[in-house]
């Protein structure tokens, strides 16, 4: 194998991919990173931990194609200190040759053969549940969203991931961690088949996430019987990248219905400007300390409210509208405003049943996301 | 050490022994008693009923039969077969402590628990209200009385001989140690009466031909710190006086909560060391809402059979008081840790980052598992409290052979 390509090219391609190398490698080889020079004037470079694959191209003088699997992490760090430029990469026996200016390695690479089949990166593949192409940008929201209502908690697998739910043109994404449910709904367009539901790693999708931050362009979805396949054209057509694929592996398990858990409404509704919400839990928050909660006051005022013992206490009130009995209910400081946070509108209405009963936030576009918040019950 | 007690401070009088070592009297068993009459002036034994339990406390008319405290349960019931014989219930016992130091601290705000059933107090500051030290002692006395229990107490210039004073006057007794009658009290004792002074360290006296504390009295400083070494010479040099400067340090507030425990042989199997983990879980979780507590990080301590000692711990986003908390994350501790052949010698489990208690209920979506937990839990602590820890508890604790 033996191409010519630019610095930025190269570095850009095994940055996106690198981050697909798990720290805890389960095989040596994993810690690899794969550089495949094609015969069409591209070079691939991916990596996975065989639950998440990511892989990305780019233009390149190809002299001899082939493809060499090099230490993921050392690759990288060399990479990113070679100056811009022209860069040569030529394998050998058992090395590859990285040529910069007047600079030269040698690094020692990893066995080809003992690296794992890739899923298949044919969009055309037979055998998949639904193709769906989607808006790169209300993707993004979407899953910045939902993404951090996902349980850090591995001993219960199935909440560590992202729901995503098609059917009739629309894409549901929603995750919990059993305290809070994030809900997202965006068009989506193609063949849904007969419906998909998986759960897809929490991981993935933040790595997703990530990508369209610099691509967002339309994202192609491919499901296949238990994995998914993100395609993200590369927006500009002057840089020398092609198309970029994550892929990932379902997590097996039944997700919560979420459905049932959405409530159909309450007759306690409270509207309230989002940054004066978000910076009065901020600021009283600091108060609730030790898991405590931070406690509203519902009436014709929000008063927002914390105690910790031999801390102290703070208290706060903002304007507000409020529809409904006044009572008092507590949330988690944090929950509370990652939910005022996750909505994209001026104003955020809650409504309410009462102290023990999940609230459920909502922006001005109903449809669009809700967040449901258990409260936290008062000793 | 404060002024008052060695030079009587402006406007104070000088206390000589103003120093008070409580110490209750066959405690676990008494309490006992109180939760049922019947067993009043019969043989009392509680402790743990398993295999390799042993003796925590016994009546003394079980003591009559030569049942002491730490024996194997199997040696007392040899001895005396036809006692009653309890398994702990350490909310009982504690509940009984928290009333106890509430006695305590009605005299002097300078109280030292050392354990349940067991405090040093300094009454210097007390004598204008309450009278003098050994009056103190009495009407605490008295005041443990009116709860059904009875307690020796030891009255002393200084901790340690307030300590072993009480130990002397054991049980149901009272022993004032006047600062004039400090050689008369000390001099005649073993030197294993003083603090520190273990078996080997009795046994390098012994070859100096050194038996009593009037030898240690009588031989100079220098030859005791080559026999025993400098430290413990310097130390033993002054306790063989009666000297001891150790203030009186009310207790802090608990740091953690936890329960460990040394097996008699090492556990082998991931098995064993997770059913002992659920154990300990157990007792943790009891003993942290007897205090009114919760915390967040539960810490896993493992000494291998090779004495090596380790410590893991892992902090939850919310703080927790139910055995199956607990259980999930010390369990997921000892199974990170992954060991391929374990032999462990001890096992403990522990909860800190503390606050207090109950655990302000962030209710759960799906099903409220927590909550379910957070019931089951006061309902566990009811039953224990009326029939005993051992009444109910989670079935992977059950004895097979039972």
């Amino acid at each position: 194998m033996k191409f010519r390509c630019e610095r930025d090219d190269l570095l850009e391609a095994v940055q996106f991919a690198t981050r697909a190398i798990s720290n805890r490698a389960t095989l040596p080889v994993l810690s690899g990173l794969r550089i495949e020079a094609g015969g069409n004037g591209t070079v691939g470079v991916a990596a996975t931990d065989l639950e998440l694959t990511m892989e990305t191209a780019f233009q390149a003088g190809i002299d001899e194609p082939g493809k060499v699997v090099v230490p993921g992490r050392l690759f990288g760090e060399i990479a990113r200190s070679l100056g811009s430029g022209g860069v040569t990469l030529a394998s050998g026996d058992a090395e590859v040759e990285i040529e910069s200016g007047r600079g030269q390695f040698r690094v020692k690479v990893l066995s080809p053969e003992d690296y794992p089949a890739l899923p298949v990166e044919d969009d055309a593949v037979a055998g998949h549940r639904a193709r769906v192409t989607v808006d790169g940008a209300a993707l993004a929201t979407a899953l910045s969203q939902v993404i951090r209502s996902a349980s850090p908690d591995e001993s219960r697998q199935v909440l560590t991931g992202v729901v995503w739910e098609l059917e009739e043109s629309r894409l549901t994404l929603a995750a919990t961690d059993s305290y809070r449910l994030s809900v997202a709904t965006l068009d989506v367009e193609g063949e849904l088949g007969e419906g998909v539901k998986v759960i897809v790693p929490a991981r993935a999708l933040q790595e997703l996430g990530r990508a369209l931050q610099g691509a967002p362009g339309a994202v192609k979805v491919l499901v296949r019987e238990n994995l998914v396949t993100f395609f993200l054209s590369n927006g500009d057509e002057g840089s020398g990248r092609a198309e970029s694929v994550i892929t990932s592996r379902f997590i097996e398990g039944e997700f919560p219905n979420y459905k049932r858990l959405l409530p159909e409404g309450y007759p306690n509704i409270l509207s309230v400007d989002r940054e004066a919400l978000l910076g009065v839990v901020k600021r009283v928050g600091l108060l609730a300390q030790n898991n405590l909660p931070v406690k509203l006051s519902l009436g014709d005022e929000l008063e927002v409210s914390a105690h910790t013992p031999d801390v102290g206490e703070g208290q706060e009130t903002i304007e507000a509208s409020y529809e409904g009995e006044p009572f008092v209910i507590a949330f988690n400081p944090q929950f509370l405003h990652d939910g005022a946070s996750a909505i994209r509108s001026d104003q955020v209405t809650m409504e309410a049943g009462d102290g023990l009963k999940p609230a459920i936030f909502k922006g001005d576009d109903p449809a669009g996301f809700t967040y449901l918040l258990m409260p936290v019950r008062l000793s | 050490m404060s002024a008052h007690r060695m030079t009587g401070g402006a406007g104070r009088a000088t206390v000589a022994t103003p120093i008070l070592h409580v110490d209750m009297d066959a405690f676990y068993a008494s309490v006992e008693v109180i939760k049922d009459e019947s067993l009043a002036g019969r043989p009392v034994i509680v402790g743990g009923q398993g295999g390799r339990g042993v003796v925590t406390s016994a009546s003394y008319e079980a003591r009559a039969f030569g049942v002491s405290s730490a024996m194997p349960m199997v040696r007392a019931r040899r001895l005396c077969p036809h006692a009653i014989y309890l398994p702990n219930d350490f909310a009982a016992y504690t509940d009984f402590s928290i009333r106890i130091r509430e006695v305590f601290t009605a005299f002097s705000p300078l109280v030292e628990p050392l354990s349940l059933d067991e405090a040093f107090l300094d009454v210097g500051g007390s004598v204008r209200l309450f009278g003098p030290p050994p009056e103190i002692a009495g009407q605490i006395r008295r005041r443990i009385a009116g709860l059904g229990l009875r307690c020796t107490v030891g009255v002393a210039s200084n901790k340690f001989l307030a300590k072993l004073a009480s130990t002397l006057a054991k049980p149901d007794g009272l022993l004032v140690v006047p600062p004039d009658g400090i050689e008369e009290f000390l001099l005649p004792l073993p030197v294993r009466a003083l603090w520190g002074v273990g078996e080997q360290t009795a046994e390098s006296l012994r070859r100096l031909g050194l038996k009593t504390v009037e030898d240690l009295v009588r031989i100079p400083r220098r030859t005791l710190e080559r026999a025993v070494g400098d430290a413990l010479g310097a130390h033993l040099f002054a306790l063989a006086r009666g000297i001891d400067d150790r203030p009186v340090r009310p207790g802090e507030p608990a740091k953690s909560v936890g329960s460990e425990e040394t097996y008699t042989y090492d556990l082998d199997s991931d098995a064993d060391v997770l059913r002992e983990v659920l154990r300990l879980s157990d007792r943790t979780a009891g003993r942290l809402r007897a205090k009114g507590l919760c915390g967040r990080t539960v810490t896993l301590k493992i000494r291998w059979a090779n004495f090596t000692t380790i410590t893991r711990a892992k902090t939850l986003p919310s703080a927790i008081d139910a055995t199956q908390d607990i259980n999930d994350a010390a369990r997921a501790l000892y199974l990170k840790l992954n060991p391929q052949r374990p032999r462990i010698r001890l096992l403990g489990v522990s909860v800190a980052s503390l606050g207090p208690g109950p655990p302000p209920g962030q209710l759960d979506l799906l099903g409220g598992s927590r909550n379910v937990r957070r019931d089951a839990a006061s309902a566990v602590d009811s039953i224990r409290a009326r029939f005993g820890d051992d009444a109910v508890g989670p079935a992977a604790l059950l004895d097979r052979s039972d």
